[in-house]
């Protein structure tokens, strides 16, 4: 049982702040990933959780306990570093019981926890191996392994598949998810992947520049990004922006683009009228685009565009294009047979539209 | 793709290499291939330098049997080497444990540890020839001050060796201090931070992750510094010319005498090569020992 409570916590290097007021609850048992570019803060967040790094300000709990000021040792945590940190000199069965041996346990009930926990990750043939014997996904096994096999009341990952290659990482993270099904404890787990942070997290925090952008699930981030960056940040290819302003005119609110060719009306609502007038950005995301006109009768857009350029993956293609002087990232059925340069139109529902103030950043509508 | 191996054939070389390569292989003939076979022959011959050399046998080996004061030289070597060892190891690795954390002007203290292996070993016995003097040293001085009794540093025969172990330390310390900081860095930050929320105190951290990792330095090291200590001549030579009571005659300084001082150029080879015998051999064991471990 241990949620972890994060009470407008800061840290700062000197005169650089790496994470600014956080403020929010990691659950008991929830799989939390913490995802943003490189030097968001997420990996400072973490290893504030576990104790390697000072608190500058606010309060930390775990489980209800003001940790601060607690040595690592005592948190009741463990992590799995990028690197494994597996102990080059000890066999893995020697690295499962490193962290027990310490803690002064019986060689018996050594015995029998690491036995347990190779038997849960399938490392039982590996016991007697080194890691230098071992390759990348075992080296991954025995690095969860040894997490494990303390039974901690909280997980603690630190970009764990960063290291292995891309058949192996889907693979681990299938196993990431049974793992954490299987022993209900709380995780927190730091990756710039947004696939891995969208198929494991109960819920995410977006981080960027040590402020957290938003914490939701995965499917509401993708739905309703609070800003511009999560928006961006999340999908890919990333969104496409169009730069323009929501103005007013005889058949109700419409965007229209910078260079004012082109207008779209947007659905009746009050919640546009603050936004009057004032300079917003339009996203759409590639894959809301279709090659045909849609037949679901809701209102929608249409794109002239000039295809540059396609990228077939088998099953979907994704076109890049230009749209007057903005480029455009559009996914087609895999059908689509296109030879560009050519021109075609794309068509997008209105709905699917976002809108962000392009002062604040916000969402806006 | 064809990959074009240059099978080193003699067409189109000519004699560049060699000429390339004539300095140093003059070097190598002239000061260590031609010593050696020259101490060679010389073993089996007396020859003072300027007398015609004479053929001796094995009069040479078996006078080394029986040379007291050769034996006394190399136990006098190894007593150096049972203080200068351990005391440099220990040290070394301390120093470079803390140079390796970050502390206040960092480069400027590894770079102070460092100095004295690049000063003249000459300068470095004189100076230290002044610290331990009996009366106006230093070192006395400030015992004195401290009313306590002062040592006889280079005089008394039991401690002249350890005052020579300890400065030959401090002399060669920083090398090893550098050989141990690469050592250290070459530990992932992870692995003490792993160890650190497994609840590894920082003891349990050096023994079971620091020393294991630098195990290959360790023995680098050791291995080094045999050789380093068996050579022990300058600072012998300088402050006690092997004195008191031939307490610090070391091996090398006895050979030396027997060469230079008593002009017996052929016992002298045979001193010198059964010495080099004797420091390839401790070499082979610490080999043996190292390749066992890793």
């Amino acid at each position: 049982m241990a949620s972890i409570r994060f009470e407008q916590v800061s840290k700062r290097y000197g005169k650089v702040t790496a994470v600014a007021q956080a403020d929010f609850e990691v659950k008991d048992k929830e799989f939390m990933v913490l995802v943003g570019p490189s030097g968001c803060g997420k990996s400072t967040l973490l290893r504030m959780i576990a104790g390697l790094e000072d608190i500058s300000e606010g309060g930390l709990f775990i489980g209800g306990e003001r940790v601060n000021d607690l040595p690592p040792k005592d948190r009741d945590i463990a992590i799995v570093f990028q690197n494994y940190a597996l102990y080059p000199h000890m066999t893995v069965y020697d690295n499962l019981a490193f962290g027990l041996k310490i803690r002064g346990l019986k060689k018996e009930a050594i015995r029998e926890k690491v036995l347990e926990a190779a038997r849960i990750l399938e490392i039982e043939a590996l016991l007697d191996r080194k890691p230098k014997a071992m390759s990348g996904g075992q080296l991954q096994r025995v690095a969860i392994g040894r997490a494990i096999v303390r039974s901690p009341k909280v997980f603690l990952f630190d970009e764990p598949l960063s290291n292995l290659d891309a058949k192996l990482r889907g693979q681990m993270r299938l196993e990431i998810a049974r793992l954490h099904k299987k022993l209900q404890t709380t995780v927190v787990y730091v990756t710039h992947d947004q696939v891995e942070a969208m198929t494991l997290g109960d819920r995410i925090a977006v981080m960027q520049q040590g402020i957290i952008q938003q914490i939701d699930t995965p499917q509401n981030l993708y739905r309703r990004p609070a800003n511009r960056f999560v928006a961006g940040f999340i999908g890919s290819p990333p969104m496409n922006f169009i730069p323009g302003a929501i103005n007013q005119s005889s058949q109700g609110f419409v965007f229209e683009d910078d260079s004012l060719t082109y207008a779209f009306p947007l659905p009746a609502s009050a919640a546009w009228e603050p936004h009057t007038g004032r300079r917003v950005e339009m996203g759409l995301r590639p894959e809301h685009f279709s090659a045909r006109p849609p037949q679901d009768g809701l209102p929608y857009a249409s794109f002239e565009v000039e295809v540059q350029h396609i990228e077939r993956l088998g099953h979907e293609s994704f076109a890049f294009a230009q749209w007057g002087k903005y480029a455009l990232a559009a996914r087609l059925s895999a059908d689509e047979d296109l030879e560009p340069p050519c021109r075609i139109t794309l068509w997008a529902s209105l709905d699917k539209m976002h809108f962000f103030d392009l002062e604040s950043g916000r969402a806006v509508g | 793709m064809k990959i074009q191996v240059n099978k080193g054939g003699k067409k189109g070389r000519g004699l560049a290499p060699y000429i390339i390569l004539s300095p140093y292989l003059l070097h190598l003939l002239l000061f260590v291939l031609f010593p050696i076979v020259f101490s060679v022959v010389l073993a089996f011959h007396k020859w003072n330098i300027i007398s015609p050399m004479e053929y001796v046998g094995l009069d040479n080996i078996q006078r080394l049997f029986q040379d007291r004061l050769f034996w006394k030289s190399v136990l006098n070597t190894l007593k150096f080497l049972i203080v200068h060892i351990p005391l440099q190891i220990v040290i070394a690795l301390a120093l470079a444990y803390f140079l390796n954390e970050k502390i206040l002007m960092r480069g400027f203290f590894r770079a102070t540890f460092f100095l004295p292996v690049v000063i003249s070993g000459v300068v470095v016995t004189m100076v230290w020839q002044q610290l331990y003097g009996l009366e106006t040293g230093l070192l006395n001085r400030a015992l004195i001050a401290l009313h306590l009794p002062r040592v006889e540093w280079l005089s008394n025969p039991y401690m002249a060796m350890i005052s020579i172990a300890v400065m030959a330390t401090w002399k060669n310390v920083g090398l090893y201090v550098i050989l141990f900081l690469t050592g250290l860095q070459t530990v992932p930050r992870s692995y003490y931070e792993a160890a650190e929320v497994e609840g590894a105190s920082a003891w349990q951290q050096f023994r079971y992750i620091t020393l294991p990792a630098i195990n290959p330095t360790l023995f680098m090291v050791a291995v080094l510094s045999t050789i380093g200590g068996f050579s022990l001549f300058i600072e012998p030579y300088i402050m006690t010319d092997g004195g008191p009571l031939n307490s610090t005659l070391s091996a090398m300084l006895y050979i030396y005498k027997q060469a230079f001082g008593y002009y017996q150029m052929g016992y002298s080879a045979t001193l010198g090569l059964f010495f080099a015998l004797l420091i390839m051999s401790v070499v082979a064991v610490q080999k043996l020992v190292i390749e066992k471990e890793s």
